[in-house]
């Protein structure tokens, strides 16, 4: 069986091929390569943020935990918190994790917002899921070895309102234990 | 006639059963007990005969920390009885550490602990089996290899399984419960913990002055602690230093005679030192010293040749000195040249006479185009300014004035220093006759 090709096709390609080797080359050269990957590849955290409510709602109660002001009352700021918590979840922040973060917010005069990005998903159980997220406080008090740490996070869906709402941080013992990778 | 290495040997049995604490159920206590004084016949805690010594807390590293902040606190409703024994009721979600940590915690340093519906183990197993074993089914149990809940939780606290990670649902259900008011936390007891006065130094979150007040007054000879309180904290705010210099070149000309228009160099500088917060705290002076005790437990003889117990106490209270250190920044710095008085005084007075009509060209000059950052915790801004045209003859004062950010403690400052001098030369001609 003979096939035939055109010829006028064929010189296109021979003409086109090293053309197109050539622009491909320049432009990983000149660093534009990762520019225009990166408008076509967005981050994960800008996925999510945009994909996920769940994803948005622990942002969004994290960063009103880690909004802190000595000269505001703490009512105030617990009230922020719990509105964006699960009844339980409030209750549990109220009892143990308001009164050793006001501690510090108090002793050390604090007055610092934060900026929370989301890392990844961890533990998805459907109506209950654990976010790992990086967290970086603006202006971190003395004594504290980084501004920016981990904080695992676990969010629930309201069976009525269908909201995601924060269960709570997670300890770091707790989070360690559960997430990190051992290491030989 | 009972032979002396049969009494020795019981006594050696008793002292052994005496080195770990005894666990009693509420429903079990004698009341010619230590614990008669604490709870009734049927368990109930007997508040009238008790002195109310209030919540305490303590920052516990044995607590689970919370990211950036650390450890959440310890709390406990601390209780004295009249016999100035100190009870420490640990709440429950305290409890269910200290549990996990019975060590650390002084649990298992207490005198005798009293349980009410822990069930039968009243050791850190058997409390984490009361509060957590309703959590756990066979057959979660049976999938992480666990024969019986005992086994397990004897795990867990012998640091073999950690229950964070093989169990993390059970966490989160017990602080759960705990918030729907199912477990709760203040009101209702699950473990009480009795120190003796000789054993107060281990009473979590530290022995009550009430608790010592008895004790010294039991056994006077120690120096009962002085009741005065360490001095206020002292603010010392940081040094702010201006240095200045010229830098080229070394006799600079004025630029009216200069075809070059070389005019100066010249180099400020602003060192802002942090500020330093010192304050004392309190910290106990302690001494092994012969107190008081059952035959049992003795192991001294007391001043008055009773039976003793070396026991720890406080003697008295020293005050440590301890500092913080706020960094300061700049928030914004201008650096100036500016012809000194009698340099125009003398443009204006003597060189007039020999130039007439002499006059000031330009006597001041300014910038803002500094920088800064911190080196260590000093705040040191820079300036350096090139071919500076000075037309006026004499010395220019180089100053920097400026603000700096204030701190958490500290408010923000105003400067304005002289840091060094321009000198700035005019050629003259004379003509000799």
């Amino acid at each position: 069986m003979e096939i035939r090709v055109s010829r006028k096709p064929l010189i296109a390609v021979l003409i086109a091929a090293p053309l197109l080797a050539a622009s491909g080359i320049a432009i990983w050269q000149s660093g534009w390569y990762g520019k225009i990957a990166a408008l076509f590849s967005p981050t994960p955290a800008a996925a999510q943020s945009v994909a996920s409510p769940d994803a948005q709602a622990v942002t969004d109660a994290v960063t009103t935990i880690y909004t802190l002001d000595y000269s505001l009352p703490a009512e105030q700021w617990e009230s922020s918190v719990c509105a964006q918590m699960t009844p339980e979840g409030c209750h549990v922040f109220e009892l143990l994790y308001a009164p050793a973060i006001r501690q510090v917010v108090e002793g050390d005069q604090v007055q610092t917002g934060c900026s929370v990005q989301v890392v990844k998903l961890v533990t998805d159980q459907g109506e209950s899921r654990v976010w790992l997220l990086m967290v970086t406080l603006e202006n971190p008090w003395q004594g504290l070895e980084t501004p920016t740490q981990q904080v695992y996070a676990e969010v629930s869906r309201d069976p009525v309102s269908g909201k995601w709402l924060l269960e709570r941080v997670l300890f770091e013992e707790e989070a360690a234990a559960r997430y990190s990778t051992p290491t030989p | 006639m009972r032979s002396k290495p049969f009494l020795l040997a019981l006594i050696l049995l008793i002292s052994a059963s005496l080195l770990f604490p005894t666990p009693v159920r509420a429903d079990d206590v004698d009341p010619n007990s230590a614990w008669g004084e604490v709870v009734d016949e049927n368990g109930n805690i007997r508040y009238d005969n008790l002195t109310d010594l209030g919540v305490t807390s303590e920052q516990a590293d044995w607590m689970p920390s919370i990211p950036f902040v650390g450890d959440i606190q310890a709390e406990y409703h601390v209780y004295m009885t009249p016999s100035g024994n100190t009870v420490v009721l640990p709440t429950a979600t305290t409890l269910l550490f200290m549990a996990f940590n019975p060590q650390e915690s002084g649990m298992n340093m207490a005198d005798s602990q009293l349980g009410n519906g822990l069930g039968a183990g009243l050791e850190a197993p058997g409390v984490l089996k009361a509060l957590l074993g309703g959590y756990l089914d066979t057959g979660t149990l049976t999938t992480m290899g666990y024969a019986s809940q005992d086994q397990f939780f004897s795990d867990v606290v012998s640091g073999q399984a950690n229950i964070w990670s093989i169990w993390p649902d059970g966490i989160s259900n017990f602080l759960i419960d705990l918030a729907r008011g199912s477990l709760a936390d203040l009101n209702l007891y699950t473990m009480l913990l009795l120190y003796t006065p000789g054993n107060c130094a281990h009473v979590p979150g530290g022995c009550p002055p009430e608790a010592l007040a008895l004790l010294n007054q039991h056994n006077p000879s120690p120096t009962p602690p002085p009741t005065s309180q360490c001095a206020d904290p002292v603010v010392t705010q940081g040094r702010i230093s201006v240095t200045a210099r010229k830098l080229a070149p070394n006799f600079p000309l004025v630029v009216g005679q200069d075809p070059d228009k070389r005019g100066a160099d010249a180099y400020w500088e602003v060192r802002v030192e942090p500020t330093i917060y010192t304050y004392w705290v309190r910290v106990p002076v302690k001494d092994t010293v012969c107190l008081s005790s059952g035959w049992q437990d003795s192991d001294c003889t007391t001043d008055n040749g009773g039976w003793g117990k070396w026991s720890e106490v406080v003697t008295s209270w020293d005050c440590e000195q301890r500092s913080k250190t706020y960094p300061e920044s700049v928030s914004w710095a201008t650096g100036t040249a500016s012809l000194s008085s009698a340099s125009r005084a003398w443009i204006l007075g003597e060189l007039s006479l020999r130039y007439p009509g002499a006059y000031l060209h330009h006597p001041y000059f300014s910038w803002t185009n500094g920088a800064g950052g911190f080196e260590g915790s000093t705040y040191v801004w820079r300036l350096t300014q090139t071919n500076i045209q000075l037309a006026d003859p004499g010395y220019f004062n180089l100053s920097m004035s400026g603000a700096t950010s204030g701190t958490p403690i500290s408010a923000a400052r105003s400067f304005n220093q002289v840091g060094g001098q321009v000198d700035v030369w005019l050629k003259e001609i004379a003509i000799i006759h």
